[in-house]
């Protein structure tokens, strides 16, 4: 392990290697030249005869490669292959112990990505990290209207939205989709460009909208009701029977502001109206229905923005909304706002903690699996230990296979846990409530998976090397020689023939052990020779 | 002064034996256990001056010497070996292996 360390140190540092040799080539050249020179030879000579005296630098560079590179990949690959011929040869344990890992790795994995995606992620946007969310519930638009007054001066821009289920439907059954009505800058702030069409704008918020009303749809909208069409932007799209003419497509992977919905249908504010008629709520100033997140301005902080919102003296607008109204409070919002984080982050936080006992206990099946096949192959190492091999080789073997069968069961762990991960999102969703969450596998997950797989590998691993200390040379072999001497049926023949057997593999395992000599003698196969031998094996 | 460039006639394996007893006085470069090998056998064994490089890397891959920059006498950046642990007994088990093998040799063509 620690040579395959060093090949790595050379494989990523190897011109800095190959120039310190050179260097250190060239001193020793330097002194000879020096000597040379005492001895009497006038310099150009000296310098020439130093150099015919080290001979081919360029040979003696090569050869230093291959000594440090591909003597330690050819010791690692024999290590694979001997480890993947050691779990074919016993398919069962592979079996039972990669599908065990499978499950432990998939369950936690599908579990971290949930928690990933809910609550660690950040959202995909430009700088999600200068977001931040008007916290205290929802907002009235006459609030809104206020802040949006004074976006420029107090933040680097400011935007509200409204999450909404609408109907598609032309008639007949309805189709319901999570949909939003935003404010003009709503894209604009977050910085989302649209891959078909353009995104909403300011002036579609006005009275006078230029194109009538118009819509944005999802990516997942677009694929799926409009197959990907490219002739998309300018279609009809009813929505709550009212046509809307689409005018652009959201980005693969963006779900909107809200965590936990897949906002497929985004309207400006200015469609309000249109929808809900006279039921309007656009100029109440109790209804409170509106998110509000800002986007601070560079080098501004949180707080410097609470003061700067303060400043506008709204209170007077919200001081109806409860008995003991909150001064407003912005609070960082990069991954997002969610309602089913509140809900459902200590209930996550404990699935977590119980999966990763469950992985422990796959983890603890896995390791004594790994020992009980140790000790069955006692007989397997010790003639490996006999013929030469080292202990540390051995032990290198064992923690190959581990390793091989927990990146078969992370990988095999990885696909469950996208199918079982999805499957529990599901169970997530109410009628009211759909919940649509994007468990991409991103680098978070990918790195908790590798780390699973290694710490499982360290923890399978741990005992058998710890048991095959116990394992002696030639040890089993004494055991299986009885084994066949006991038997007094046994016919002769076969039983000198498996002690010749025997005394061979003695003779090439341990240069001086005088069993060479004792097997030359004709007395070789007499009993009494026979205890004598086994005891130097 | 030798100047020749012979390839190394030395039994296989034995330049590293050689090289790690050199060490066991202390740290040398690469020229001083030329020098020190060359005077030390009277003026017999001459080792191939750049196949000792190859030689020391296959020790330094092994662990069984180490090396550190350090200035020669030329004022020049050189490289020191000095002998680790494990070249210690390394040194210890090839050489009771050589005695062995020599002696093996010199029982058989005693043998008439």
């Amino acid at each position: 392990m620690i040579r395959i360390f060093r090949s790595l140190q050379y494989l990523f540092g190897r011109s800095r290697h190959d120039a310190d040799l050179l260097e250190e080539i060239e001193a020793h050249r330097a002194l000879r030249q020096d000597a040379l020179a005492r001895d009497g030879l006038a310099p150009e000579a000296a310098a020439r005869a130093s150099r015919r005296a080290l001979g081919n630098v360029a040979i003696a560079v090569d050869e230093t490669h291959d000594i440090w590179a591909i003597r330690a990949i050819d010791n690692a690959s024999h290590d694979l292959r001997a480890a993947l011929r050691g779990l074919r040869k016993s398919p069962g344990f592979a079996l039972v112990a990669i599908g065990t890992l499978a499950l432990g790795v998939g369950a936690n994995t599908a579990l971290f990505s949930i928690f990933n995606s809910l609550i660690l992620r950040q959202l995909p946007v430009r700088d999600p990290g200068s977001l931040a969310l008007l916290t205290n519930g929802s907002w009235s638009y006459p609030i809104w209207r206020e802040i949006r007054a004074h976006e420029t001066e107090l933040f680097d821009g400011a935007f509200a939205w409204s999450g909404q289920r609408f109907d598609l439907s032309t008639g007949g059954q309805t189709e319901l989709v999570d949909a939003a009505y935003v404010s003009g800058r709503f894209f604009d702030v977050l910085g989302v460009t649209a891959i078909r069409g353009r995104m909403l704008t300011p002036a579609d918020d006005g009275g006078a909208a230029p194109d009538g009303p118009v819509a944005v749809i999802s990516h997942r909208l677009w694929r799926q009701r409009f197959a990907g069409a490219n002739d998309v932007v300018g279609r009809q799209l009813t929505v709550q029977r009212i046509p809307f003419t689409v005018v652009g497509v959201m980005p693969a992977g963006f779900f909107g502001p809200d965590v936990g919905r897949m906002t497929d249908v985004v309207l400006p504010f200015a469609a309000e109206p249109l929808i809900r008629g006279k039921e309007s709520r656009l100029a109440r100033t109790a209804s409170w229905w509106l998110q509000i997140m800002v986007r601070l301005k560079p080098g501004q902080s949180v707080e410097q923005a609470n003061a700067a919102l303060r400043g506008l003296r709204l209170e007077p607008l919200f001081a109806a909304r409860t008995s003991n109204p909150q001064p407003l409070t912005l609070a960082p919002a990069a991954t997002g706002n969610s309602a089913l984080r509140g809900r459902f982050q200590t209930p996550l936080v404990v699935m977590v903690v119980v999966v990763g006992l469950v992985l422990l206990v796959a983890c603890a099946n896995m390791a004594s699996l790994m020992l009980a096949r140790t000790l069955a192959r006692r007989r397997e190492l010790s003639v490996r230990l006999a013929l030469g091999s080292s202990r540390w080789r051995l032990a290198r073997l064992v923690l190959i296979e581990s390793l091989i069968v927990a990146a078969a069961g992370a990988a095999f762990g990885l696909a469950f846990a996208s199918w079982s991960g999805g499957l529990l999102v599901r169970q997530l969703s109410t009628a009211q409530n759909r919940v649509s969450l994007e468990l991409g596998f991103d680098w978070r997950v990918l790195a908790f998976t590798a780390a699973l797989a290694s710490l499982s590998t360290i923890v399978a691993s741990v005992a058998p090397m710890l048991g095959m200390k116990r394992v002696g040379a030639g040890e089993s072999l004494k055991n299986a020689g009885r084994a066949i001497a006991g038997i007094a049926v046994f016919p002769r023949a076969v039983r000198s023939s498996s002690f010749r057997l025997r005394c061979r593999s003695c003779w090439s395992s341990r240069r001086d052990c005088s069993c060479a000599r004792s097997r030359r003698s004709p007395s070789c196969r007499s009993a009494s020779r026979r205890s004598r031998c086994s005891s130097w094996s | 002064m030798g100047l020749t460039n012979a390839p190394s006639d030395l039994l296989p394996g034995t330049l590293e034996l050689l090289i790690l007893k050199a060490l066991v006085g202390g740290a040398k470069h690469g020229y001083g256990i030329v020098e020190h090998l060359r005077l030390a056998s009277d003026d017999v064994l001459r080792v191939g001056e750049s196949a000792l490089y190859p030689a020391l890397q296959r020790l330094l891959f092994n662990g069984w010497v180490k090396a550190e920059w350090g200035t020669s006498e030329n004022n020049r950046r050189a490289r020191y070996y000095t002998l680790t642990a494990r070249g210690r007994r390394q040194l210890a088990a090839e050489r009771a292996e050589f005695d062995r093998m020599i002696g093996a040799i010199q029982q058989v063509l005693g043998t008439t």
